[in-house]
């Protein structure tokens, strides 16, 4: 048995990968599936065009990965492409340096008009210089890891959440197995390997088994914008830095990011000072940003492995600049897989479960390449039943199936209460369905619960027609709904 | 010197107030405004004053007289008060809803199943002072609005509570809301249709039973329908306001337009830049507007009255003057309550500085007398001499008020 700490992307693929080379799996997760960094990202399936001047073997990696991904999970991925712009004011000749990289990566790059773009995204800039066209596509993060729960169960994994590791039993310098607190209280699994997918939490985890990694960690802020605003991805083209890619996704898009050193693996709160920050790089881009309607700000935490010179890398594969598998402590049955992107976690995933396949003396190969994540019921179909969410059309038996569920895990699923309305219309239907399920003190308490979480994102961008929703927001629920105020 | 016409903007229940009052003294007046206010959006119940620090306040006339100094409007005399509701309700019976002021508030749930006070509702509307004997708490299929298990736990108490569900009927199709039905149900065969399924699910029932409905009872037949069906099921039927669309809030607000425009009020559609010295306000577009001095019922943040920008500043919407500044860290709820106060001049309703109904569940006590103090501001004495609304004359409330203050020990949960 081997037990993964993570039901982010990676830590479902290392599982994906196993189950498929028949290694029985279980995947813990403290939060909800994407309670992590992999439910906070900016949605971008890189091309690699981001990477081909810093970090070549990235770059390489984002474009394999990239076409595999629209192979193997058509469903979660939208083909926007996208556009690299080079504003009229921007200094040097990055542009140069960046065509010849695509072409040393094999990154397909079309040199297009200035008035193309414009003709697609008439917010951008005017006074563009020049424009490139690359295959960047959406990666619908929270589909994928649905997608990736869905095909593990199917094979016989079992993916737990709600479920804390809390201790990990080394017996004799091996893991032994891993104790448990979850929503039935304390459990003990007992396992042969243990994989340490924590994300950000990689570190803390780490301690537990006496191999402590040193991570540095970066929180990123992230701007949703109601209207899709571009129907491809935009990305300034100058060395990477704060602020510098729009997003299409759905009927929103998604404007980031920044990179702020910090201690702890929780998101950082957002301040408004970041906020004006990420919006003056935003106006750089898109002058009119000012006016568009926000809806909410959010933050992930990106995890970067910070050996203390050449210490402790003994047994760790340094990857790419990107990612490194370690197993530092030979015979432990200890595998920690740190950093990535969301766009390369199949081949994070691979590399690991070889790692992990080698300690169980396993000698199936990787077979996530080719195999197909087979897509459930369609969201088309699931829109039968009255509707619960207007914004997303949600419709009941959307929900049916997740009715024994607490609130908090209807809605990555199903994407209820993430539209413009941020819940304000919907919230009291879901808990009138929740209520056949569950005592009307535990609906009290999930519908509590959830809006904490709704207003973290929403109370920092307050302005113009986001502070009305809000204000109204607050209406209904103390108003309309009799809901006590935080 | 009385001015002969008055300009309100914004068509909220206080700008919507401000010109009943000025239309029934006889002025000429215009309503200006960029769109509806929020009464399509609730079930146009009116609070006085519901909560205070948490608390559920019990007596709201006491509360006004123990707290009213305090208080952003300043300290009112009682004798202003049971003016204004007896204004108040002869507006209700104008419109066609007779209902008593009370002496206290009262109760009604909310779909989430939870007691909230109230204080004026329309006949329609649910409000208790005691839990009823029994209760029949029915739903309609489909309706995810109103959940009859989630609305009856607030009901949880000595009575009898029984929860029924009506099937769709033949013509329902996922996307119908609360509008929806409210369409459905002001036909004929709407009417016959949920007449026919509560007299067949509620079957006899428990003596003194109070039938409970989501608010969807029409939108332009519901007296008709509401008597017909107290008559036919020989019980209280009364309706649980929703959350958005209100059919209540619609109700009244259509009734109450149509009064105003009969009395000769004229409505303006558009979004007011500045005021002009000369009288009346300029649009957007440049257009003049109206006449006379102005009164601003924009609504706060909410309605569009102070905006907020990115770098936490809040400026009023038509003076562009600065109201406040959220500093990093700040709970935004504090700009809730920013807005212009008294002394500017014709303010009216929730854009009034200091005023947060949500927290102290005080909106109709808002819109009446900010309403009332604009009016009085720039036509001195008007609220004090009018006899009549319309054809309903104002007859002075007999409120016995007692003291002390009570409150009920009970938290706001
Ligand atoms: C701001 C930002 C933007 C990004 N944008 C992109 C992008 O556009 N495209 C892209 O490809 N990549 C992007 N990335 C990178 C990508 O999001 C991450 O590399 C990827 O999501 C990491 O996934 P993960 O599974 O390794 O970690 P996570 O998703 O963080 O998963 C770790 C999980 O471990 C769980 N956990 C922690 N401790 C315990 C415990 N003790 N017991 C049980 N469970 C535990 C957590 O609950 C969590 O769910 C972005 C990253 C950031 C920070
Ligand atoms: C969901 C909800 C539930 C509620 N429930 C209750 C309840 O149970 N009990 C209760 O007593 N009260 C309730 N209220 C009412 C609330 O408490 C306030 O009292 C009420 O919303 C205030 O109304 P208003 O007239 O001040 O403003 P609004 O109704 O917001 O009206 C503002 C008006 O100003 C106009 N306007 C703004 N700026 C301009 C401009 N520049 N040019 C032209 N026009 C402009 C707008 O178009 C609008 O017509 C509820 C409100 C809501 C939203």
């Amino acid at each position: 048995m081997v037990v993964v700490v993570g039901a982010g992307a990676t830590g479902l693929g290392v599982a994906w990968d196993l189950v498929l080379r028949g290694v029985p799996v279980t995947v813990v997760d403290a939060g909800d599936l994407g309670h992590g960094t992999s439910g906070r990202f900016h949605g971008l399936l890189h091309s690699g065009g981001r990477y081909v001047v810093s970090d070549v073997a990235a770059a390489r990696e984002c474009w394999q990965e990239n076409q595999i991904l629209r192979r193997i999970a058509p469903s979660a991925v939208e083909d926007t492409g996208g556009f690299f712009i080079e504003g009229a004011d921007e200094e040097g000749d990055f542009a140069a340096e960046w065509v010849a990289g695509c072409r040393a990566v094999g990154l397909p790059v079309s040199d297009e008009a200035p008035a193309r773009l414009r003709g697609l995204v008439p917010e951008v800039r005017r006074d563009l210089r020049r424009v490139f066209r690359v295959p960047d596509a959406v990666l619908e993060g929270f589909r994928l890891l649905h997608l990736l729960r869905r095909n593990i169960v199917k094979r016989g994994g079992v993916v737990l959440t709600h479920t804390r590791v809390a201790r990990v039993d080394m017996t004799g310098g091996r893991v032994v197995g891993v104790d448990m607190e979850g929503p039935g209280g304390r459990d003990r699994i007992a396992c042969d390997v243990l994989v340490n997918a924590a994300g950000p939490w990689a570190g803390t985890v780490s301690q537990l088994y006496g191999d402590p990694i040193p991570l540095q960690l970066g929180g990123g802020l992230m701007l949703i914008f109601a209207n899709r605003h571009t129907p491809v991805v935009v990305n300034r083209l100058s060395p990477p830095g704060d602020g510098d890619i729009l997003v299409p996704h759905q009927s929103v898009a998604i404007f980031g990011t920044t990179d702020v050193r910090q201690d702890d693996p929780e998101p950082p709160p957002v301040t408004r000072a970041e906020v004006l920050r990420l919006m003056a790089s935003g106006r750089a881009m898109f002058p009119t940003m000012d006016s568009w309607r926000v809806l909410r700000a959010f933050t992930g935490v990106r995890p970067l492995y910070q050996p203390a010179d050449g210490k402790g890398e003994a047994g760790s594969r340094r990857v790419t600049r990107d990612f490194t598998v370690i197993d530092r402590v030979r015979d432990a049955g200890v595998v920690a897989v740190v950093g990535g992107k969301f766009t390369t976690f199949r081949a994070m995933a691979e590399r690991t479960a070889d790692v992990v396949a080698r300690q169980l003396g396993v000698s199936a190969p990787s077979r996530t390449r080719t195999q197909l994540l087979e897509a459930g019921v369609s969201r088309a179909a699931d829109s039968n039943g009255p509707v619960v969410c207007e914004c997303e059309d949600v419709a009941t038996a959307a929900l049916a199936p997740m009715t024994a569920e607490p609130l908090s895990a209807w809605r990555t699923p199903t994407w209820l209460a993430m539209g413009p309305c941020q819940g304000t219309f919907c919230l009291h239907r879901a808990a009138g369905l929740r209520r056949q399920r569950a005592s009307a003190a535990h609906v009290a308490a999930e519908v509590g619960a959830l809006r904490t979480e709704r207003d973290r994102g929403f109370t920092s961008v307050l302005w113009g027609a986001n502070a009305q929703e809000w204000a109204l927001n607050r209406a209904v629920r103390a108003e309309s709904l009799g809901e006590a105020l935080p | 010197m009385t001015p002969g016409a008055v300009t309100v903007v914004g068509r909220g229940p206080a700008g919507l107030f401000a010109a009943t009052l000025l239309a029934a003294a006889g002025l000429s007046v215009h309503v200006v405004s960029s769109s509806s206010g929020t009464l399509p959006l609730w079930s146009g119940r009116f609070n006085f004053r519901d909560w205070d620090q948490g608390m559920v306040v019990d007596n709201p006339w006491d509360w006004w007289m123990e707290h009213g100094e305090q208080h952003f409007v300043g300290g009112t005399a009682r004798a202003r008060w049971r003016r204004l509701w007896s204004i108040w309700r002869a507006v209700g019976q104008q419109l066609g809803m007779d209902s008593a002021i009370p002496e206290r508030n009262r109760w009604t749930v909310t779909p989430l199943g939870r007691r909230r006070p109230v204080f004026w509702t329309p006949p329609w509307e649910l409000a208790l002072d005691r839990a009823p004997v029994a209760v029949a708490v029915v739903g309609l299929e489909g309706l995810l609005d109103f959940e009859p298990e989630l609305v009856a736990d607030g009901f949880q108490g000595p009575g009898a509570v029984r929860t029924l569900r009506l099937p769709w009927p033949p013509d329902w199709h996922r996307g119908w809301n609360t509008v929806r039905w409210g369409a459905f149900l002001d036909t004929g065969s709407g009417a016959d249709w949920l007449e026919q399924q509560l007299v067949r699910a509620l079957g006899r029932g428990p003596a003194g039973e109070l039938v409970v409905l989501p608010q969807v009872l029409g939108l332009s037949r519901t007296d008709v329908l509401h008597q017909r069906l107290e008559r036919r099921l020989d019980r209280l039927v009364r309706e649980v306001g929703l959350a958005p669309p209100g059919l209540g809030g619609m109700r009244l607000e259509a009734r109450w337009t149509a009064w105003l425009l009969s009395s000769g009020v004229q409505m303006h559609h558009g979004r007011v830049r500045a005021i002009r010295d000369a009288g009346g306000i300029t649009l957007t577009d440049g257009r003049p507007v109206g006449e006379g001095p102005v009164i601003l019922a924009t609504g706060g943040i909410l309605g569009g009255g102070v905006c907020l920008s990115a770098d936490g500043t809040g400026v009023d919407a038509i003076h562009r003057r600065l109201l406040g500044q959220l500093a990093e860290g700040d709970d935004p709820a504090r700009a809730l309550q920013w807005g212009l106060v008294l002394g500017d001049g014709g303010v009216a309703g929730r854009q009034t500085a200091g005023c947060d109904p949500d927290v102290h569940g005080d909106g109709g006590a808002v819109c009446l007398w900010t309403a009332a103090e604009a009016v009085d501001r720039v036509v001195p004495g008007l609220v004090d001499r009018l006899s009549r609304i319309g054809t309903v004359e104002v007859a002075v409330l007999d409120v016995s008020v007692r003291g002390p203050q009570t409150h009920k020990e009970a938290q706001r949960v």
